[in-house]
């Protein structure tokens, strides 16, 4: 565990444009335009030096998956997995996937015709390698014989062909309070040791290589919204970071210049559009509402002003704003609340403050 | 020039066990508590790597560096920023600059604070011996200016109701016909000589002005030439020493004796007082009688030529007109009186209202130094003078708050694991991926024609808890959230969510409210920010889970129709796995129960310690299988009134029940013991037979040792969770044992029946119990107790972090006059209780108050005093007094002395029963000697890194 290792997110320089990141395989423009402050830039440090999960929590809109991608993006690695927990998740989901159903009928299908199934009927060719799986395999590389046969065998490997090196990714775990408890108890020997069996296979634990380069290990990304309390002995294993909501204006342009340039938009400051929101979503921010909104809504919110179709029209300033309402509020009782709002509102003085 | 960023390193063990500590104080309990092994060798790898002390290690490096490891929320982050606040404000206080900054002077922190206390005791003194110059400048102002002032009032004091007299008294010739007249005379008579004697010796005085410039050679006399005169011309048998009149005229008005009279109004004014002490020597009247500015100058008998010198243009151009002369005779002279006492009294209140506010300022400097760092002996004096009011018995609720703290404990409730078992035992439920084994045995068994059949798993049994809050102190929901760790210890899952009045809002601790207000996510022991949960977010996502309903059911029950409110009915059927624990005893039961369990649909059990067996029973078996359905069954069969005595039948008359409730099954709280009435906790008393009641049943409900830890509890008007177990744990019993230990089953009983008490749950004392409740006590467990509540202000300075801040209603009268009912307001209204820094300024401002009031009382009654001495005090030296003039003089000298005698005793007695308490101004001076004998100049900074 090199003292390097502490550093190695934050001594990274911003991630350039022309950045390439795939998302399970496919092309991703996401990760681009983040802002991470001090403290997220030291837990990021802290979780790839202690080689742990890093938890993140925070209010919906904060950027907590977002984070993953950036993350991926500073460090310089190609490849992000990402897996969206639900209800119904097992923790074996997070690993692979095995189509016994198919198999079944494959074989019930062979048994009637006289044919041969399909990858001579072997487990293998029904497993399908997910997220944290797949992180694992590529993060060991087909360096050992078996290792490589072991995915010689399965076709379905994330519909890509599999690494000729040992590489590393970031592999994020969305919304796990989503899943019941169990599967975080399921979690916790996999999460520390990187390694996971397929019973399915009748393999010894997958894979017996002898261990993983700091380089190559992948950074898990687990996000929460805190709706459920997860299992101590989980936390126990994280690393943790909070994102809280900027609550200054220059935080807020900071955010949206970032965003405008890995748009590809124009480089330098905001347009008047972009501060009048900025005064007004602090001022709603302000308002106490039941559920104030974040750094996604403000986005999205500035999308909409900015193709509302008005601007340097002659709309006045708060009919445009008030169009933002299904924007930027999600509760009914909040909804109520929006005509006073944008009533109150003083354009240029919260900013400003 | 910017300060440099402070560069220290802290020691990792220091931080963590101060860490630990805090967790512990935020209601973190237990495992929960303590910071595992790995994450303390995770901080080591993380700061070795980091190296704080090369690059400077200030507070928000610590925590960008270790709350990713440590703190996995944000009240934990609290927690770590609050331990770091600990470790680091003794280092920022040797900050010379800071320090400098805040108290404006130079020199380390220590010899500092002790200087301005010193300066601050030095401004107290200071203002008392101001008061004292104010009140004796005030006395001589008035000795000095009595006589002006007397006399610019005398002619309204002596004014005679007839302006003009009447014509025969004008025609009274020169002569002494009326002086001697020895004849009982009535009050006109008396006025008629008066002016008789007044005209006599102003026609004297001015015919001897109008000689001066033939006699004397000059425009007017001197006071001396015309005591001279008046004598000569005196009647005979008068006392015509011109000597003793020179005197009196020089005593009555301030005019020098040899300096001549001025060609004016001033002077002619003077000529006129001068006559009128002449007239009042001469003629023995008292001086009351006699008004020299009631005769006209035109009524003066004068010869022609003289008249005719009086009315040289000299004295015109001064106003000798006779008219305007009399009327401006009263002016200049009594104006002067009248501005210039106010011209010297005025600076010398200014002077004195300066000196008490530099006084006031002083003492906020004391009272920011003790807020800062409060000497120990100080604390000390306090505190055994309050100890000393509390020992004289004044009721706590008669003084002022002040904050106290309670010891933190870990109150953990030891619960059996094997108790817990059952409780934890996973559920089956289907999953998605295929059985292999079975289901090909199943197509052979149905020669190829069955469905796959899919794995089963166990899944963890999980909790969802709704407890009902009935105050922020209900003990009853502070002891269900403590028995509810055990099952989190133990490893099964609850998740506790409180509630109000409605189980459909549920109370969600978003975090601390002040920094003063510690927070506490799990217990909410205190008032901290709270936001609303919607019931029905929790069912569309934990509804899963087994719910647990804790309350007795008052909110959900319709008791008109007595049914559960169909709302209520509604928001609890999202949970097939659902259960009701209430902590009315079992022997209480009975259709409210009944109506409970129809309506829910739910199995109602114990909330107390039997809440395990209750909840095992109804331990959720196959649909169909409900137990509480048997005996609602039974009480459907059963018919109208005799519904709830069927389904208690079938509850507790079945031979399960009577195994698993024991001897709880004839337990029985009672009527009056319900929270169901809201007289029992309002402030108005009851009925004194109704009161004699509830004696009884709190006789029968808690046993001696219950009763004993109830009344001590009443020595304090709040009644808290922490500080009630810190009292039972601290009290002990005849045995020698403490009446309440965590996990001691007896404890534990009493706790249980203590928490369910109306009050209790209400978190205060209806003013009328609590006096009866301590008064039960016998005597020496009232000392113990009220002992017990003073020591709870002796640790809890602002430094001790290890202690939980409580407010507490001190006897000693002064400060902060609060009445009760408004601190609870204030508390109610979100406001962080008391910072010794706010109840020491309070303090001192409410003793400034005081002490600017007793020095007021002090300077009024010393102005009083001189005020009477100089109108009973005979006018003027006279050849003869009567004794009864100096009667008021010497009652007044002989009540001066007795006050003073008064004074010393009192003081002699202060002096001989306090002798053994040392002034706190000399503590501090031996304090600061000692501080700066001991001090090292150059401490060395600490070296906390490890």
């Amino acid at each position: 565990m090199a003292n390097d290792d502490f550093r190695r997110f934050s001594s990274r320089p911003e991630p350039g444009l022309d950045s390439e990141l795939y998302e399970n395989r496919a092309l991703s423009n996401r990760g681009r335009g983040y802002v991470a402050d001090e403290s997220l830039a030291a837990a990021v440090d802290v979780a790839i030096g202690l080689r742990r999960p890093l938890l993140v929590s925070g209010d919906p809109g904060s950027g907590k998956t977002e984070l993953g991608y950036y993350v991926a993006r500073r460090l310089g690695l190609r490849h992000l997995h990402y897996h969206v927990c639900k209800s119904g998740t097992e923790a074996v989901d997070l690993f692979y996937s095995y189509d016994s159903v198919r198999r079944f009928r494959d074989a019930q299908l062979a048994s009637v015709q006289g044919l041969t199934p399909p990858g001579d009927g072997k487990a293998s060719g029904y497993i399908r390698y997910e997220a944290l799986g797949r992180a694992i395999l590529e993060a060991y590389g087909p360096r050992t014989p078996e290792l490589a046969a072991y995915i010689g065998g399965v076709p379905q490997y994330a519909g890509g062909a599999f690494p000729a090196a040992a590489c590393g990714s970031v592999v994020v775990i969305d919304e796990i309070d989503k899943a019941s408890r169990d599967v975080c108890n399921d979690l916790l020997r996999e999460l520390e040791d990187l390694r996971f069996t397929v019973p399915e296979l009748q393999t010894p634990e997958l894979p017996s290589a002898p261990g993983i380069a700091a380089a190559d290990r992948p950074l898990v990304v687990v996000t929460t919204n805190s709706e459920t309390q997860l299992p101590d002995a989980f936390l126990r294993r994280c690393v943790y970071v909070h994102i809280d909501f900027p609550e200054d204006a220059e935080a807020l342009r900071r955010i949206l210049r970032s965003k405008v340039a890995a748009e590809g938009g124009r480089p330098g400051g905001l347009v008047q559009d972009e501060e009048d929101l900025i005064a007004f979503f602090l001022h709603i921010r302000r308002s106490k509402l039941e559920k104030p909104p974040g750094v996604a809504e403000l986005l999205d919110a500035r999308r909409t002003l900015l193709n509302d179709g008005t601007q340097g029209g002659r709309t006045p300033l708060q009919e445009r704003l008030r169009r933002l309402g299904p924007a930027l509020i999600k509760l009914r009782i909040d909804r109520d609340r929006w005509p006073s709002l944008v009533a109150t509102h003083q354009p240029g003085k919260t900013a400003a403050a | 020039m910017t300060a440099a960023p402070e560069i220290r390193a802290i020691a990792l063990e220091s931080l963590l066990e101060a860490y630990e500590r805090v967790r512990g104080l935020r209601g973190y309990s237990g495992a929960g508590r303590r910071v595992t092994i790995d994450q303390r060798l995770d901080c080591g790898r993380v700061l070795a790597a980091v190296r704080p002390g090369a690059e400077g290690a200030d507070k928000a490096f610590y925590l960008r560096y270790l709350t990713p490891i440590l703190a996995e929320t944000r009240q934990a982050r609290a927690a770590l920023e609050q331990a770091l606040d600990e470790l680091l404000r003794p280092v920022a206080k040797e900050s010379g600059d800071d320090q400098g900054k805040k108290t404006g002077g130079g020199g380390s922190g220590g010899p500092r604070s002790w200087r301005e206390k010193v300066v601050g005791l030095a401004d107290g003194l200071g203002r008392r011996l101001g008061v004292l110059a104010v009140a004796a400048l005030l006395v001589a102002g008035l000795a000095w200016l009595g006589p002006s002032v007397r006399s610019a009032f005398d002619h309204w004091i002596n004014r005679a109701p007839v302006r003009d007299p009447p014509p025969a008294a004008r025609q009274v010739p020169d002569g002494a016909d009326g002086v001697a007249d020895p004849r009982p005379a009535g009050a006109a008579d008396i006025r008629q000589r008066s002016q008789a004697i007044v005209r006599h010796t102003l026609s004297v005085a001015l015919l001897a002005t109008a000689r001066a410039p033939e006699n004397h050679g000059r425009a007017s006399l001197t006071p001396r030439e015309h005591a001279a005169y008046q004598a000569a011309s005196a009647p005979p048998g008068a006392a015509a020493d011109a000597g003793v009149l020179a005197a009196a005229m020089a005593a009555d008005w301030p005019h020098h004796i040899d300096r001549p009279m001025g060609v004016n109004a001033e002077g002619l004014a003077t000529l006129r007082r001068h006559a009128g002490v002449a007239a009042r020597v001469l003629s023995g009247l008292p001086a009351m009688t006699i008004d020299p500015f009631a005769v006209g100058i035109d009524d003066v008998p004068l010869p022609a030529a003289a008249a005719e010198a009086l009315a040289r243009p000299e004295w015109r151009a001064a106003g000798g007109d006779a008219e305007p002369l009399a009327a401006a005779a009263p002016g200049g002279p009594q104006l002067a009186a009248l501005v210039l006492p106010a011209a010297l009294v005025l600076p010398a209140v200014v002077v004195g209202c300066v000196f008490l506010a530099g006084a006031r300022r002083g003492r906020r400097r004391i009272a920011a130094a003790f807020a800062a760092d409060p000497p120990p002996e100080v604390a000390a004096a306090l505190r055994r003078e309050a100890e000393e009011a509390f020992r004289r018995g004044a009721g706590p609720d008669a003084g002022e708050p002040r904050s106290a703290a309670v010891p933190f404990r870990d109150w953990e409730v030891v619960v059996p694991r094997r108790q817990l078992g059952p409780l934890a035992r996973p559920r089956s439920e289907p999953t998605r991926r295929l059985d292999e084994r079975r289901s090909v045995a199943a197509v052979l068994a149905s020669e190829g024609c069955a469905p796959p059949l899919f794995r089963r798993r166990r899944r963890l049994t999980s909790y969802l808890v709704l407890v009902r809050r009935m105050s922020e102190n209900d003990h009853e929901r502070h002891r269900v959230r403590r028995f509810l760790d055990a099952f989190r210890r133990v490893g099964i899952p609850v998740q506790v969510y409180d509630y109000a009045t409605d189980p459909r809002r549920l109370i969600v601790y978003a975090g601390r409210r002040s920094e003063n207000q510690p927070w506490n996510e799990e217990s909410g022991e205190t008032s901290a920010e709270t936001r609303s949960l919607r019931l029905e977010d929790l069912a569309h996502r934990q509804a899963a889970e087994r719910l647990i309903l804790v309350t007795d059911g008052l909110e959900l029950v319709d008791p008109l129709r007595m049914q559960v409110r169909p709302a209520m009915a509604e928001a609890f059927r999202s949970w097939p796995e659902r259960m009701l624990l209430t902590p009315t005893p079992p022997g209480d039961w009975g259709e409210h129960e009944m109506v409970l369990a129809r309506d829910l649909d739910c199995a109602v059990g114990r909330s107390t310690a039997g809440a395990l067996d209750d909840i095992a029973w109804a331990a959720w078996r196959e649909a169909g299988e409900m137990p509480h359905r048997d005996a609602l069954k039974a009480a459907a069969a059963a018919r109208g009134g005799e519904a709830a005595d069927a389904w208690l039948r079938a509850t507790l008359g079945t031979a399960e029940a009577e195994t698993r409730l024991g001897a709880d099954r004839e337990l029985w709280r009672g009527r009056l013991l319900n929270f169901a009435d809201p007289t029992i906790v309002a402030d108005l008393p009851p009925p004194p037979a109704a009161v004699g009641e509830l004696a009884v049943a709190l006789t029968r409900w808690l046993d001696q040792d219950g009763l004993d830890w109830h009344g001590a509890l009443a020595a304090y008007p709040d009644i808290r969770p922490d500080l009630t177990l810190h009292v039972g744990a601290s009290l002990r019993n005849g045995a020698g044992k403490p009446l309440f230990t965590p996990g001691d089953p007896a404890g534990e009983k009493r706790l249980e029946r203590l928490a369910s008490l109306p009050w209790f749950r209400a978190g205060r004392w209806p003013e009328w119990l609590r006096p009866i409740a301590f008064g039960a006590l016998l005597p020496a467990r009232q000392v113990e107790a009220r002992r017990l509540v003073s020591r709870l202000f002796a640790a809890g300075g602002p430094g001790a972090a290890d202690w939980r801040r409580i407010e507490a209603w001190w006897p000693r009268v002064g400060a902060l006059r609060v009445p009760r009912d408004a601190v609870s307001v204030e508390l109610i209204g979100g406001q962080p209780p008391e910072p010794l820094q706010r109840l020491l300024e309070a303090a001192a401002a409410a003793e400034w108050r005081r002490t600017a009031l007793r020095q007021a009382g002090v300077v009024a009654a010393l102005a009083a005093w001189g005020l009477a001495f100089y109108v009973l005090a005979p006018g003027g030296p006279g050849p003869e007094r009567h004794a009864g003039e100096w009667q008021g003089t010497l009652v007044l000298l002989l009540g001066a002395l007795v006050g003073l005698a008064g004074w010393g005793l009192r003081r002699l007695w202060r002096a001989a029963t306090e002798a053994d308490r040392r002034s706190i101004g000399r503590l501090l001076r031996e304090r600061r000697t000692e501080a700066r004998a001991t001090a090292a100049p150059d401490a060395p900074a600490r070296d906390l890194r490890k």
